[in-house]
């Protein structure tokens, strides 16, 4: 009898009390990388894209899709150290992330970046010289760069 | 005294659309049809049937064009009261031609504060039909001047012109009045292209009427005669069937079998000569009927879900079964019309 009734209160608490449910914003998956043939086609195809999404809204939609291709494309590149590609593909992703009107939406997709780029921080190294073939040996200032990405992203709930 | 029955049906039938007007677009006219439930399912289902059966009877007896002209300005002016349809074509129209938002990408609930939500059912869906469709869609947007009122009545007159012009069509090509009776006076096509104000005619106007160009025009007000290309250079038979077999296979994948899908059989067979295509005839009447019957759950329950998809099925499956039983085992002669 008393194992029914604790089922039973097991039973009718799950139905009667609210339950919550949160739906994290989602990055997308690293598509096409630069080096890739095909990557830049899809380059061309993000460009062409701007027309297809005019309208304030839809631009909204077109800068933060971008924003998060060139995020995650970054956080992949800086993984493998490929620093002089990421560092590219992060300023792109600061670009059009500077574009961004302050919407809830965008606000949470900020905090995502920050959360990326922050775990970026902690394993990426403050400076990087580049040296590549016959050409002068340039420094990349990875720390200082990614703060900056940071401080783009911040702006929009600060 | 046909005529005059006739004609009180519509009537009556145009007022009982405007119970189910919504409380946001008029609060002198009240819901009063949504609180009377089984009342109002029985003066619908008493007004089909009515409207049906006069059908019937002006295909065999046909009355003057002016009771054709009669029934669509009656419907005209009657309330899009079944579905949302037209509130959705309007309100993606909006979010195109007032916003100047892509309606492929930008769904109308996003718009802030767009007044038009409080009636639209489809708010969180982009666009859903093809740009030919948004293109016509535009001029009773501009008509309708921002008025919500005079836009639905822009987008049904727009319906009517191409409601003529497909009886026209029909008269041309076939030279029958009884042809184009069957088209004119179809209650499903005066329900779902005028009052409801579905745009599945215009799809069928290209596809029948506008060669290479049209057809492909049409797929791009909604993509059901895609496989019409198949069957350009076959007899208009052919056509039905195809159709038909996207409307029993493919809609009910998609979602379900809408009443309004039936206007590309109705469209179709009404192009086919009364004497070698009895079956399609009888069939397409029967088919109509039973798709208008659809409604019936809903005005009964007040809501699509629970037992309305097994009520919907078994309103539509048992019409359309008991028809072809009756039809194969008896093998009648009798002709709709000749």
């Amino acid at each position: 009898m008393k194992k029914i009734l604790v089922y039973l209160l097991f039973i009718i608490s799950y139905l009667l009390l609210p339950t919550f449910v949160y739906a994290e914003y989602v990055l997308p998956y690293p598509s096409f990388m630069p080096g890739n043939k095909i990557y830049a086609i899809t380059r061309i195809v993000d460009k062409l894209k701007n027309y297809w999404y005019f309208g304030e809204i839809a631009q909204q939609k077109y800068h933060l899709g971008l924003g998060d291709k060139y995020l995650v494309e970054a956080k992949t590149l800086f993984e493998y150290k490929q620093y002089l590609l990421a560092a590219d593909a992060l300023s792109r992703s600061d670009k059009e992330f500077s574009l961004l009107q302050k919407t809830p939406l965008a606000v949470e997709a900020a905090k995502k970046h920050v959360e990326v780029l922050e775990s970026l921080k902690s394993t990426t190294p403050q400076e990087f010289t580049w040296s590549p073939e016959k050409v002068a040996a340039s420094t990349l200032h990875l720390g200082s760069m990614i703060q900056s990405s940071i401080t783009i992203r911040e702006r929009l709930w600060q | 005294m046909a005529i005059g029955i006739y004609i009180i049906s519509l009537l009556a039938l145009g007022v009982f659309s405007y119970g189910y007007i919504d409380p946001h677009l008029s609060t002198i006219l009240p819901y009063v049809a949504y609180y009377h439930r089984p009342l109002a399912t029985v003066v619908f289902f008493v007004l089909l049937t009515s409207l049906f059966s006069f059908y019937i009877y002006f295909i065999k007896h046909p009355p003057k064009i002016w009771v054709i002209i009669a029934a669509a300005v009656i419907m005209l002016f009657s309330y899009p009261a079944l579905t949302y349809d037209l509130f959705n074509y309007i309100t993606t129209a909006k979010v195109l031609y007032m916003h100047h938002e892509n309606p492929y990408v930008v769904m109308p609930i996003e718009i802030p504060n767009e007044p038009y939500l409080a009636f639209t059912r489809a708010a969180n869906k982009v666009a859903l039909y093809g740009p030919v469709w948004l293109a016509i869609s535009a001029l009773p947007h501009f008509v309708g001047g921002g008025n919500i009122w005079a836009t639905i009545l822009a987008f049904k007159f727009m319906n009517v012109l191409a409601y003529a012009g497909f009886g026209y069509i029909v008269w041309k090509r076939t030279k029958n009045i009884h042809n184009v009776l069957f088209f004119a006076l179809n209650p499903l096509v005066l329900i779902e292209v005028i009052m409801n104000g579905h745009n599945d005619i215009y799809m069928m106007v290209l596809a029948i009427a506008g060669g290479y160009l049209g057809l492909i025009a049409s797929w791009f007000v909604k993509g059901a005669t895609l496989p019409l290309v198949f069957v350009l250079k076959k007899p208009l038979v052919w056509t039905y069937w195809i159709l038909a077999a996207v409307f029993f296979i493919v809609a009910p994948i998609r979602e379900e079998l809408y009443p309004w899908y039936a206007v590309w059989l109705v469209t179709t067979a009404s192009l086919l000569p009364g004497k070698t295509n009895r079956f399609i005839h009888w069939f397409t009447f029967v088919l109509t009927f039973a798709l208008e019957l659809r409604y019936i759950p809903y005005l009964w329950m007040g809501y699509y879900e629970g037992p309305g998809p097994i009520l919907r099925t078994f309103l539509t499956a048992v019409h359309v079964g008991v028809f072809l039983i009756l039809y194969l085992w008896k093998k009648p002669k009798l002709q709709l019309f000749s």
